[in-house]
């Protein structure tokens, strides 16, 4: 279990592959990202800071195929949802 | 009624009395630190004083756990309270907070350990409307209520009826005046506010005047559930700012004359003197009779008092005969005969029936 | 000094006066009572239990109150040193909401553990978690499993969890049970271990049995949770047992549990370590008792 900065706040994971839960240290609330959304927030901490409120609204939408994964990156970024590091 | 030996207050008095203290002693601590809400606020002063150790192993758990219970609390409420600054702060509101919210926002010593289910805001009677709107707007709801009681609250009351959040379950008292407008007991509201503590988004009332209003609450609300932890309240406000001003005492009686308190004062110092223990002197004390009322009197409303405040579980007719004595005192105090009268018919015989309908 | 040491006599005289002590699971009651016939009951469900020296940790009072409402139909409250957390109940349900009330004692104020509504049973060292909502099945199963497959009962609603080390601290009670499936316990437990049957109660009917010698005298006795089965009982279904993934297991003890909240990460450590060692398995069975110990024990050869 690891303790994270998001861009916005603090949030721990505990990673049980291919799931992740995470814990908003701040408003207390513990959400479970599934196997897709667990990828897609596994690559955006990689890749660049992450604005957690609008991920968590942004996965309430149901994001399913593999084929989609680049385009939901480009989703994000062109929704402003995520910053980039560089 | 003495208060001499009762473990929560021995310890109250003088920590260091754990020392000498058996099992049963710790029983007895454990059952009235329960019974009057104190535990977490017993926890922090042990741990202050270094006398954490005395607490036999086995029952360190309702001490360490009353403690995380209240760092909880107290993070649910620093963050409701920046919620509420935010939505009154954007249409020009600066709430001026009350009570246990205002203790923790200046991070005093009665309010480590002190754990409280109402958040309480008082706002000037001009910007009532406007905040009311905006609050319920921003998800807080008003509890369900009859029109009796919707009508005593607007009308004769101090505060609006409880505000829920609905996210957070925290309730918010929106006050629009520091006391019942029907009050026989008048307080002017805009000289407490002429002397507050200015914070950057919200306001406390000064030192002087959080005693005051916090002993007005005690002896007149007529109702005791956290009575003697209100009362150890004062005494910690009291020992906590003589610690930096030896004068604090007399600058408190001043406050109480001018505002024309000083016979809520008098009895709140009469009993802090006889539970706690507090060193006033007796001619400071006189300040706030000045014949003005019998000590005869005087010494059976402390009395009274006394018995409704104690720290053990209610017991025995006494308390309960002690206890409508004040209930009525308190009523009559605060609204006028022809207002007072319905409305206890009302409570007394009308609500519970509807109850039973239901 | 155990609770049957005592005659019912001598409980109801300590119940009446200076409070009668017992051990009940891990934490220890001064019990006061005006009712009649209650001793008997405690007698019977806390049997084995110890009759402490020390300190007790909750003070309660299970009286009927003044006035007339004593004569006509009498009601009972409970009352944790003059704190009265529920309304008043017929007085026939006063062994019931003694344990209700017990109950609410420990997931109020004991944040040393995280606490979690489930069932927990332990085998060759192994703990295995049984939540479950009501009508689950999970008391008769864990009724079944330490009486018929001997399973040690650590507590058959509050799994309790130390925050540091992540083992189990047994908290055992007696065992209830709601229902038909009363008559079902009654047909594998001796009926001198259970209390009288109360009907109309918010659950419903209601009894309660007291667990084996060997569990409460193991209280003591921690044990590491290595499984936690999500049991659902469906008459005339096709029995399965399938895998959870740990992150819905992980949600779902965090919902069942009752002071995650007030722990905050405490919390989310304490459930991320339990389940870095646990097997998580959903059971859908059709109440085949045997069938059901047998795929248990599976699980933990």
């Amino acid at each position: 279990m690891v303790i994270q900065p998001c861009l916005d706040r603090e949030v721990a994971r505990y990673d049980c592959f291919p799931e992740i839960v995470l814990f908003d240290l701040v408003t207390k609330q513990t959400i479970l990202l599934p196997e897709w959304e667990a990828a897609i927030y596994s690559y955006l901490l990689e890749q660049q800071q992450v604005n957690f409120d609008a991920l968590i609204s942004f996965f309430n939408i149901a994001v399913d195929e593999l084929e989609f994964f680049e385009q939901h990156i480009e989703m994000l970024k062109q929704l402003k949802l995520i910053e980039l590091s560089e | 009624m003495s208060f001499d030996g009762i473990a929560i207050v021995e310890l109250l008095r003088k920590p260091k009395v754990v020392n000498t203290w058996q099992d049963s002693d710790w029983e007895a601590l454990i059952e009235q630190a329960y019974h009057t809400g104190l535990l977490a606020r017993i926890y922090f002063i042990l741990k202050d004083t270094g006398l954490l150790n005395n607490i036999p192993c086995y029952l360190s758990w309702h001490f360490t756990s009353a403690w995380k219970l209240f760092l909880a609390h107290n993070q649910d409420v620093q963050s409701e309270v920046e919620r509420i600054n935010g939505v009154l702060n954007s249409t020009g509101i600066k709430p001026t907070y009350l009570k246990g919210t205002a203790y923790l926002l200046e991070g005093l010593t009665c309010s480590k350990g002190r754990i409280f289910a109402d958040v309480d805001v008082f706002v000037h009677g001009s910007e009532l409307s406007q905040a009311e709107n905006i609050l319920k707007w921003q998800g807080w709801t008003v509890k369900e209520l009859d029109a009796h009681d919707q009508h005593y609250y607007r009308n004769w009351m101090h505060e609006l009826p409880p505000m829920v959040n609905s996210k957070t379950g925290l309730t918010l008292d929106l006050h629009h005046n520091l006391l019942p407008i029907v009050s026989r007991v008048k307080l002017d509201s805009e000289l407490l506010l002429a002397n507050l503590n200015e914070g950057e988004n919200s306001n406390t009332l000064s030192a002087e005047d959080k005693i005051l209003h916090s002993a007005i609450h005690l002896l007149l609300d007529g109702e005791f559930n956290h009575g003697f932890r209100d009362l150890h309240d004062i005494y910690l406000l009291i020992v906590e700012n003589q610690l930096q001003h030896e004068e604090f005492i007399s600058q408190l009686i001043a406050r109480a004359i001018e505002l024309n308190f000083e016979f809520i004062l008098y009895h709140c110092l009469r009993l802090q003197q006889d539970i706690f223990l507090l060193k006033v002197d007796d001619d400071i004390l006189n300040m706030l009779i000045k014949n003005k009322f019998s000590k005869m009197k005087a010494n059976f409303i402390v009395s009274l008092f006394k018995a409704v405040l104690s720290p053990l579980p209610l017991k025995g007719r006494y308390n309960s005969i002690s206890l409508f004595t004040l209930f009525i005192r308190s009523h009559w105090l605060k609204m006028p005969l022809h207002i007072l009268v319905p409305h206890l018919v009302y409570k007394g015989f009308i609500a519970p029936l509807k109850k039973k309908e239901e | 000094m155990i609770v049957q040491d005592f005659s019912p006599k001598d409980i109801t005289a300590l119940l009446k006066t200076t409070g009668f002590k017992f051990k009940a699971g891990s934490f220890s009651v001064k019990l006061f009572s005006n009712i009649e016939g209650l001793a008997k009951g405690i007698a019977t469900l806390y049997a084995h239990a110890e009759v402490p020296a020390t300190a007790c940790d909750f003070t309660v009072h299970l009286n009927t109150p003044f006035g007339l409402r004593r004569f006509f139909r009498p009601q009972v409250n409970f009352s944790l040193n003059g704190i009265e957390p529920f309304t008043p109940l017929p007085v026939s349900q006063a062994l019931p909401l003694l344990e209700w009330g017990m109950n609410w004692c420990v997931t109020n104020h004991n944040h040393e553990l995280l606490i979690i509504h489930a069932a927990v049973v332990e085998k060759n060292g192994t703990a295995l978690i049984l939540p479950g909502s009501p009508g689950s099945g999970k008391s008769t199963l864990c009724a079944a499993l330490v009486e018929l497959g001997g399973w040690r009962l650590l507590s058959d609603e509050l799994t309790m969890v130390d925050l540091q080390t992540g083992c189990i601290q047994p908290n055992p009670r007696p065992v209830s049970l709601k229902n038909q499936s009363i008559d079902l316990a009654k047909s594998f437990v001796d009926k001198a271990r259970f209390s009288p049957v109360v009907h109309d109660t918010v659950k419903g009917s209601v009894a309660h049995f007291t667990p084996q010698k060997n569990s409460i005298e193991s209280a003591s006795k921690t044990a590491q949770p290595k499984l936690i089965v999500y049991p659902k009982y469906i008459p005339n279904t096709e029995n399965s047992l399938e895998q959870v993934s740990k992150g819905q297991s992980f949600i779902q003890m965090a919902e069942n549990s009752f002071n995650y909240n007030v722990l905050g990460i405490e919390g989310f450590k304490a459930l991320a370590k339990l389940h870095d060692n646990v097997e998580c398995f959903s059971f859908q069975y059709d109440g085949n008792l045997e069938y059901a110990i047998n795929t248990m024990d599976s699980l933990v050869r």
